[in-house]
């Protein structure tokens, strides 16, 4: 399928997706497109703490987002439309301090990725299972970033979803 | 919660390769099901080359943290990448050989690893370093997109995030962006 941000290459997978598997990973884009819209707004709001680090990362979002989109369209879905930015910025916590906006940023992260963790072994699509997973690989770099300007290790974990073996 | 890396990989052992494609082929048959189906097929060599990727970043990383050519503080963050670079092959092997039913690939010795026996300088290691960081992550979505079991998939995506942070680390210490693309491909 045509998404933005999937490898295009030669590879002959011929594989037919059924009408009711491009409903499900349809059903999966439209919530990682909130979770986008999501990281939009947030990054556009911490833009006045964290200055080129969140728009750097803001231009990102909204790459992710458009390309979200895109790939619903290609499955035959219509994206919803953004809801009102109070919508999203509501349940947005104090940004008072450079730490707490970082923070923020941090969490926003870790959320993207646990969702695109979770999601892109449930795809059925094999060229969205790679457009998701080139996001999912950005947003860890992006975390990486946001600890290192914590002072904090910026890879922490061997696997950045699922545990190490206790 | 999420599951351990254990659970992972108990899972992974249970679902065959290619799950969709021969889950109802008896086991004694399974080679023979995968012999007759090209997409299996790719999708055991793609597995198997996102293996060699992890082995190699293991085997050079420890090459380059050993060689004297990068500064000490360097030398801490490469052996960071090392037990890394470890675990994930170690899981991906433990994956690919439950899979398949074949032994577990062998590494590369460090003379087949192109690049590591001519490191002049601590810029020259730290470039192959992030080369071959960047060519174990396109492996991995070479197996992204050819292998279907949704457990070894979230073992694979995992550790792909973790090598995406080190793309990050080793950015830095070239001093070069962080996070130059919105789509992570490697290389």
């Amino acid at each position: 399928m045509g998404c933005g941000g999937g490898k295009h290459d030669t590879q002959d997978t011929t594989q037919t997706i059924s009408p009711e598997r491009k409903r499900g990973d349809a059903a999966v884009l439209t919530s990682l497109l909130e979770l986008e819209r999501t990281a939009v707004i947030a990054y556009d709001t911490l833009s006045g703490r964290l200055g080129g680090l969140a728009a750097g990362f803001l231009d990102h979002e909204r790459h992710h987002a458009r390309t979200i989109e895109r790939s619903l369209v290609d499955l035959g879905a219509k994206p919803q439309p953004p809801r009102p930015r109070p919508a999203y910025a509501n349940d947005f916590p104090p940004l008072r301090t450079r730490g707490e906006a970082l923070r923020f940023a941090l969490d926003v992260e870790e959320t993207q990725i646990a969702a695109y963790g979770d999601s892109v072994p449930t795809l059925f699509t094999p060229e969205l299972r790679v457009t998701l997973a080139t996001i999912f690989a950005t947003q860890a770099e992006h975390m990486a970033v946001v600890l290192g300007a914590l002072g904090e290790p910026q890879a922490p974990r061997d696997f950045v979803v699922a545990e190490p073996p206790k | 919660m999420s599951p351990t890396r254990r659970e992972l990989l108990a899972a992974a052992a249970q679902a065959p390769l290619a799950a969709p494609l021969i889950a109802a082929a008896p086991l004694a048959g399974a080679a023979a099901a995968r012999a007759a189906d090209p997409e299996a097929e790719r999708a055991k060599r793609a597995l198997r080359a996102a293996v060699a990727g992890e082995q190699t970043t293991a085997v050079a990383f420890e090459a380059i943290a050993n060689s004297g050519k990068i500064g000490a503080a360097h030398v801490e963050t490469m052996r960071v990448l090392l037990d890394h670079a470890k675990a994930h092959s170690t899981a991906l092997e433990d994956m690919y050989a439950s899979a398949t039913g074949e032994d577990k690939p062998l590494p590369p010795t460090r003379t087949e690893i192109a690049g590591l026996d001519k490191l002049h300088d601590e810029r020259g290691a730290l470039r192959l370093a992030l080369r071959l960081q960047g060519r174990a992550i396109a492996r991995h979505l070479d197996a992204i997109r050819l292998y279907r079991n949704p457990t070894a998939l979230r073992l694979i995506a995992g550790a792909m995030g973790t090598d995406a942070q080190h793309l990050v680390l080793l950015r830095a210490l070239l001093h070069e962006q962080p996070v130059p693309h919105p789509f992570e491909r490697g290389a």
